[in-house]
């Protein structure tokens, strides 16, 4: 009885330890390789997120290496540059700051925007889309709001997202940084609400509030007014 | 007996069990919604003792407020001309008899002239300097002289106190959508400057003391005369609805006979779909409350009479301020002890033409401003116990635009009445050049005193003392107004 006891308390040690001994000594999974099978469409789409990502990265930063220090530091620096800015009235420049989109590949509209044979109504039309994309972008805040050179700086890149959505090369831009008609007036932006917006050109006379204006309110309704 | 329906169906059964089920339900939320009301009137520390009755004038789309109040010194008036350019008006030469504007060919050759006022030091009678007052506002002269109003200095939404120039250019704590009209309107009415929110601050006052301050729970304490808004709303509270020319019916009772018998007919109708009968019930509630109002304010009608000639003449405000006057005549009939009332008056965006087109609403705002007071001063206890002040958009930017002036920021306001202290500038007049300490670009005035210290102002005066339901009421007081110093309000408008 005694040795039978014995012999079966030693055989559920023994399972005991081996039990341990195979928990420890077993293959540990590589959770890389977890997520790979378990999921290899999500991990593909990350990388190539993620690849992408840097690239348009790569793209906008600036190429001179004095300009551009790949030190983690100066590159955070750089990111502050938008937020330190200069006077709000003051052009952007585009150039000195830390871009996430390129315009170009953003928005047909900003190409169609910087083309000169295009009537005030039609410049006006592509404008109204660009800003529409801002709104796209910028989701609950709205349009841009303030000033002309506030709103062109706006579009350039100064904004809460780093998002460009026009270049600070577009021919439409003047001197003092204001987006401006054919006639080389300033347009005229009046913020009725953070989506509802006009813009107004001066129209040939290049004086504001005359009868050749023309103007693109931002309607009640879906469609688009002209007056001129 | 006999109209007892014996062979009920199982299916209508179940539909007459679902209706009565909804009525019920429906009638014990409205029950809870009322014990809230109850809870929170009795539970709050706000005093509604005595009478007492704040009127918010809106004036709508950013009134070009220092054109309304400038500089006068000669120095300080020379940096207001020369930032000004056109649009600057010029010091009278006759003080007595400021000059208007004038327009040859179309155009305004001459912009007119300010008149000064002498305005006394913030906390005592004693001299501080003259300012210039606009010259379609001969009115408002006399009543800030005679000690009966006073302006608020360069106000604005703000989310902290002491906002610079470093942090507007960083756009670093500040208001949501600067230079948005809705947005401005939004901010001012709630006083929540960064956030979207869905009350006002008088509505959240409303939201407590409501059941307390107005013995009739039919007619809220906030009556709006210029249709719903922000200000006056609060998560229980809706304001009540009137029209500029007196409560709002359906019918005339002197019109047509006709139209009040279809109306009569059909608010008597008892529908058998049971939210069509709820509304129905909701539209002759509001008919009947329509009414009683109305008699009671006809009551005062011969009382006030004279008091505001302007209104006849096509002066909306005026027509707006003659209601408020007869709901504060028959505010002992109403049952209430405290009132709220919205106003508003248009016409201050002018990108173009601000020159003539802001004396035309100057001289509204100004007339309508003195019949008020005259017709309150006729009202009594009642009458003294009124405080009315303005509020707007934003100021505008100080260089003009062509022949207007744009979106701004920090603009003057107005209060007046009894209570106050007259004959003050309260807050800080700016310097206005080009360049200063408070310049946003292009003279657009970033504001050294915030709308949230106005209004804890007031809602001090009116009841509201200062813990954690001023911080309920006014939720970034803080930034503005330490807790617990009762005697001191951020402003000193109130005697």
């Amino acid at each position: 009885m005694r040795a039978e006891y014995y012999i079966h308390k030693h055989s559920l040690v023994t399972v005991i330890l081996v039990l341990i001994w195979l928990s420890i000594l077993w293959p540990q999974n590589d959770p890389v390789a977890t997520v790979k099978a378990q999921n290899t469409d999500v991990y593909n789409r990350t990388q190539t997120h993620n690849k992408k990502y840097q690239d348009t990265l790569s793209k906008h930063l600036p190429k001179s290496p004095k300009a551009f220090s790949s030190s983690k530091q100066k590159s955070e620096k750089r990111l502050d540059l938008i937020e330190v800015g200069s006077p709000r009235l003051q052009p952007f420049q585009q150039s000195t700051a830390f871009l996430i989109n390129d315009p170009k590949q953003l928005s047909k509209a900003a190409e169609t925007f910087k083309e000169s044979n295009l009537t005030e109504s039609e410049y006006l039309t592509s404008l109204k889309e660009i800003l529409n994309d801002y709104l796209v972008l910028a989701k609950d805040e709205g349009y841009p709001t303030g000033l002309n050179v506030e709103i062109t700086n706006a579009l350039l890149g100064d904004n809460p997202h780093k998002i460009a959505l026009i270049s600070e090369s577009n021919p439409k831009i003047n001197f003092d940084g204001e987006l401006v008609d054919s006639w080389d007036t300033p347009y005229f932006f009046h913020s009725h609400s953070l989506t509802q917006m006009d813009i107004r050109s001066a129209g040939p006379d290049q004086t504001m509030f005359t009868k050749d204006d023309v103007v693109l309110k931002h309607p009640s309704t879906e469609q688009a007014t002209y007056s001129q | 007996m006999s109209n007892i329906q014996k062979n009920i169906s199982r299916r209508s059964f179940l539909n007459s069990c679902g209706k009565m089920t909804s009525v019920s339900m429906l009638s014990s939320l409205l029950h809870l919604k009322m014990t809230n009301s109850v809870l929170a009137a009795s539970r709050s520390s706000i005093n509604t003792g005595g009478y007492k009755a704040l009127v918010c004038i809106f004036l709508h789309g950013g009134n070009d407020s220092f054109n309304m109040l400038t500089p006068w010194t000669a120095g300080e008036h020379s940096e207001y001309s020369k930032v000004r350019g056109d649009v600057a008006l010029q010091r009278a030469v006759d003080p007595s008899k400021p000059k208007s504007h004038q327009i040859k060919n179309g155009k305004v050759s001459f912009s007119g002239e300010v008149t000064p006022i002498g305005a006394f030091k913030e906390n005592e009678n004693k001299w501080e300097k003259p300012y210039g007052l606009h010259y379609a506002m001969p009115h408002t002269k006399e009543l800030f002289h005679s000690q009966r109003l006073s302006f608020i200095a360069n106000v604005g939404t703000l989310v902290k106190k002491g906002t610079s120039v470093e942090d507007f250019n960083r756009k670093r704590s500040l208001p949501r959508a600067l230079f948005s009209h809705k947005e401005q309107q939004q901010s001012w009415q709630s006083s929540v400057p960064s956030q979207l929110r869905r009350d006002g601050w008088i509505g959240r006052i409303a939201d407590i003391i409501n059941d307390k301050a107005s013995q009739n729970s039919n007619i809220s304490m906030n009556v709006s005369l210029a249709g719903a808004n922000l200000l006056q709303s609060g998560s229980r509270v809706s304001p009540f609805l009137m029209g500029s020319g007196g409560p709002l019916l359906p019918y005339d009772d002197n019109g047509h006979k006709d139209v009040k018998k279809v109306i009569s007919q059909s608010l008597a109708e008892n529908y058998s779909n049971v939210l069509h009968n709820h509304y129905n019930y909701t539209r002759k509630d509001s008919v009947d409350y329509n009414k009683f109002l109305s008699s009671k304010l006809n009551s005062k009608k011969s009382s006030l009479a004279g008091y505001f000639s302007s209104a006849s003449q096509g002066n909306s405000l005026s027509r707006q301020l003659k209601q408020i006057a007869l709901s504060i005549a028959a505010r002992r009939e109403l049952g209430a002890n405290r009132q709220t009332f919205f106003v508003s008056l248009g016409g201050f965006d002018n990108h173009f033409n601000v020159i003539p087109n802001q004396a035309e609403v100057l001289s509204t705002l100004d007339t309508a401003l003195f019949e008020f007071n005259e017709a309150l001063n006729s009202l009594g206890s009642d009458g003294r116990n009124v405080v009315t002040y303005t509020a707007s958009d934003f100021g505008r930017t100080l260089t003009p635009n062509n022949n207007g002036t744009d979106h701004g920021w920090g603009g003057n306001q107005i209060v007046m009445g009894a209570p106050i202290k007259g004959r003050r500038v309260f807050g800080k007049y700016p310097s206005l050049h080009n360049n200063s300490k408070t310049d946003a670009g292009r003279g657009r005035q970033i504001p050294t005193t915030s709308v949230d210290e106005v209004h804890a102002s007031l809602a001090n005066w009116y009841g509201v003392p200062n813990d954690n339901t001023m911080v309920q009421i006014l939720p970034n007081i803080r930034e503005f107004w330490r807790g617990g110093t009762t005697r001191n309000a951020p402003l000193p408008i109130i005697r």
